[in-house]
């Protein structure tokens, strides 16, 4: 979990190797081995989870790639929420911020 | 994660798709958690509050006037084109209603589009002697909705059949028809709703259907008596409203 505040400049990663996921009707259980929990996401936040699993991605860029991929507006996925997902995704481990230099 | 297949973007199943994930990010915006962990918490109670969805057990119909007042019932109300409102119709609804709204209740949008400048009601009697106009039928109406909770819902309806007028006086007043001062709204036995389509945020935002008026009138209900009487889904509006705060 990142140290202090999440600041606009850090970058998300994620090491796929380390949970599993199946997903039912668009909703996503991820085990995570490290903890030993289950979560279960919704289509927004394996999303994210995906995508910085690819590679470190900032919040825009996530804001960004996620509206092409599911087809919505920027009205509709604002990045406010994609922040709101990144710091519940980096409370359970599954996402680690990149500082970047 | 599912993404879009090629030359789909127009099936059914994508749009409901699609459409299921915009109500989705709605409530993320309203603070409904995207993530959850398999573990017992009050997060994930939280969750089951806010997209509970409820059935109706029987088709529910709803009259509105154009102050705003609703009768809720499920005996039929006809409309003859060319004619209107059969007014035999109307008065045997409003006798016989289950539940009863009072005047300022019912959202504008709601409201019939055209509103008599004075509404021909065979109901109205201008004698004192017991009868029972409709600044009467308001003022205990609205004494009903802000008394204590009766212990069952049927109360409301019994007031409402109670209330009915019992002498049989024929007035000028008496068309078989009315043209306009009504709309009324059908909601069919078994449809699902679910409160939450019509959250914007934190915000309730009943579009301009039947089932936005029933949620509209089940937030009233709530307010007035909570949790409890026998309104279907009750349970559930006041789940949401609770997580609302």
């Amino acid at each position: 979990m990142a140290a202090g505040p999440l600041k606009e400049t850090f970058h998300w990663k994620s090491d796929a190797s380390l949970w599993l996921s199946e997903e039912f009707d668009d909703t996503f259980l991820v085990f995570f081995r490290p903890s030993g929990e289950t979560h279960f996401l919704n289509f927004l936040s394996f999303g994210v989870l995906s995508k910085c699993s690819e590679q470190p991605h900032s919040k825009e860029k996530l804001a960004s790639a996620l509206r092409d991929l599911f087809d919505l507006s920027e009205t509709e996925l604002p990045e406010s929420l994609i922040a709101t997902v990144i710091e519940q995704l980096d409370e359970t481990g599954l996402l680690t911020p990149v500082v970047q230099s | 994660m599912t993404e879009r297949p090629e030359n789909s973007e127009d099936t059914p199943e994508h749009l409901k798709r699609l459409s299921d994930r915009r109500q989705l990010l709605k409530l993320g915006a309203g603070g409904l958690p995207m993530v959850l962990t398999l573990k017992a918490s009050a997060q994930q109670v939280v969750i089951s509050q806010l997209q509970c969805a409820f059935v109706l057990p029987s088709r529910v119909r709803i009259l509105v006037d154009c102050d705003g007042r609703a009768w809720v019932g499920t005996r039929r109300v006809r409309y003859v084109n060319g004619k209107g409102w059969k007014v035999s119709d109307i008065v045997r609804f409003k006798d016989r209603a289950n539940y009863v709204f009072p005047a300022g209740t019912v959202p504008n949008d709601f409201r019939p589009s055209a509103c008599p400048e004075e509404i021909c009601d065979p109901d109205d009697d201008d004698d004192d002697d017991n009868s029972y106009n409709s600044s009467n039928q308001i003022s205990e109406l609205d004494a009903l909705l802000n008394a204590p909770m009766p212990s069952n819902a049927a109360e409301i309806a019994s007031f409402a059949v109670n209330s009915s007028r019992s002498d049989d006086d024929d007035d000028d007043c008496d068309p078989d028809y009315q043209d306009n001062g009504y709309a009324l709204y059908t909601v069919n036995k078994n449809t699902e709703i679910t409160p939450a389509d019509y959250l914007n945020g934190s915000n309730w935002d009943p579009s301009s259907d039947a089932k936005g008026l029933y949620i509209a009138l089940s937030l009233t209900y709530a307010n007035s008596y909570g949790n409890q009487g026998n309104w279907p889904g009750i349970s559930c509006i006041v789940s949401i409203l609770n997580y609302l705060g």
